[in-house]
């Protein structure tokens, strides 16, 4: 997937899911404060981007992506 | 259904489908014996059923639920720590029949558990 | 390796009378097989069925039991665990006092001690509940 493709992607399918405008999902952007995360929806998150893009963020590496534009980056390395 | 869970001090309603009731849980209640031994904690399943038997209450029938739709349980309900509890019931009756639920548990403004289901007539 | 009765109890903390998983017939990283027989003197049992809470507690226990059969097998203690989010569960029919329940629990994810979970429910070839359900954890 073109990175372009992949990051349209991530935003429809978060948006939709965590109900948001896409409008307000920038590379800049906190993922857990933009979406409202709790520590119960934030394994959704992980549940849906495992489904989604067959990609599985360990603990470990999900206190590092903390930006939508970390998870991009993240997934494009792993796709 | 569970003996001595809890005792209702208070039920206020105004049209038999919203209201809210006002519990409190029973420390002695034997279901503490094995959750968990030495350490009681109220068990979210027990405080579903609450739930329900404080809808049949308010609506005045006796409800089963068929279909959680969403239960969020965001604090750890003790009776030692969380003895009173105001049980908050809204139904509201659908086209097949059924009844949405929308509940929630909390006291003084805080919010332990939320319900989303839909009942139907037993 | 298959766990009955009270040896389930090296599994979970859950003791009587909330104990309600007798069987652990199979589990694996993703998933475990376990059951429970309905008795009558059953604390969910109400007029000869099992109701709303015992569904619901039996599938909460399987998942935990399917949690506590990895922390045995790593010579742990069981953690002890509470249920966060039940999500469409759906309680087509109540299981009658004496039928033998038969659950599938499979693990979707887990995160930061959170695990999430799919259940189905049969007793035979009758469904009898399909459920979502994440599950805390506690660390001592």
């Amino acid at each position: 997937m073109e990175k372009n493709e992949l990051i349209a992607k991530v935003n429809s399918v978060l948006a939709e899911e965590f109900e948001v405008e896409e409008s307000v999902i920038t590379a800049e952007a906190n993922i857990k404060q933009t979406l409202q995360l709790d520590s119960l929806s934030l394994v959704d998150m992980v549940a849906l981007i495992e489904s989604e893009f067959g990609v599985k963020i360990p603990a470990g590496d999900l206190a590092k992506v903390q930006t939508f534009g970390a998870l991009y980056d993240y997934l494009a390395e792993r796709q | 259904m569970i003996d001595n869970y809890y005792t209702v001090l208070n039920c206020t309603t105004t049209d038999h489908r919203s209201g809210v009731v006002n519990v409190r849980l029973n420390a002695d209640c034997s279901i503490y014996d094995g959750h968990f031994p030495g350490n009681p904690v109220s068990p979210g399943v027990c405080n579903i059923n609450m739930i329900r038997e404080c809808a049949e209450q308010i609506s005045q029938c006796k409800l089963r639920i068929k279909r959680i739709k969403q239960c969020r349980l965001t604090t750890l309900i003790t009776p030692l720590t969380h003895s009173q509890l105001d049980v908050n019931i809204d139904l509201s009756e659908q086209s097949d029949g059924s009844l949405k639920l929308n509940a929630s548990i909390g006291n003084e403004g805080e919010n332990y558990l939320s319900l989303k289901a839909e009942l139907t007539d037993e | 390796m298959i766990f009955r009765n009270n040896d389930i109890y090296q599994l979970i903390p859950q003791r009587p009378p909330m104990f309600m998983v007798d069987v652990v017939w199979a589990a694996t990283e993703s998933d475990a097989d376990t059951g429970l027989t309905i008795q009558e003197n059953n604390i969910f049992v109400e007029n000869g069925l099992f109701r709303e809470p015992g569904i619901i507690e039996h599938i909460a226990q399987s998942a935990a039991a399917f949690a506590g059969y990895g922390t045995f097998v790593r010579g742990e203690q069981p953690k002890l665990g509470y249920i966060g989010e039940i999500k469409d569960c759906v309680m087509h029919e109540f299981p009658h006092v004496g039928d033998e329940l038969r659950t599938r629990i499979e693990l979707v994810a887990e995160v930061n001690g959170i695990r999430l979970i799919n259940a189905e429910v049969h007793v035979q070839d009758i469904l009898i509940a399909t459920c979502q359900m994440k599950i805390f954890l506690k660390d001592d």
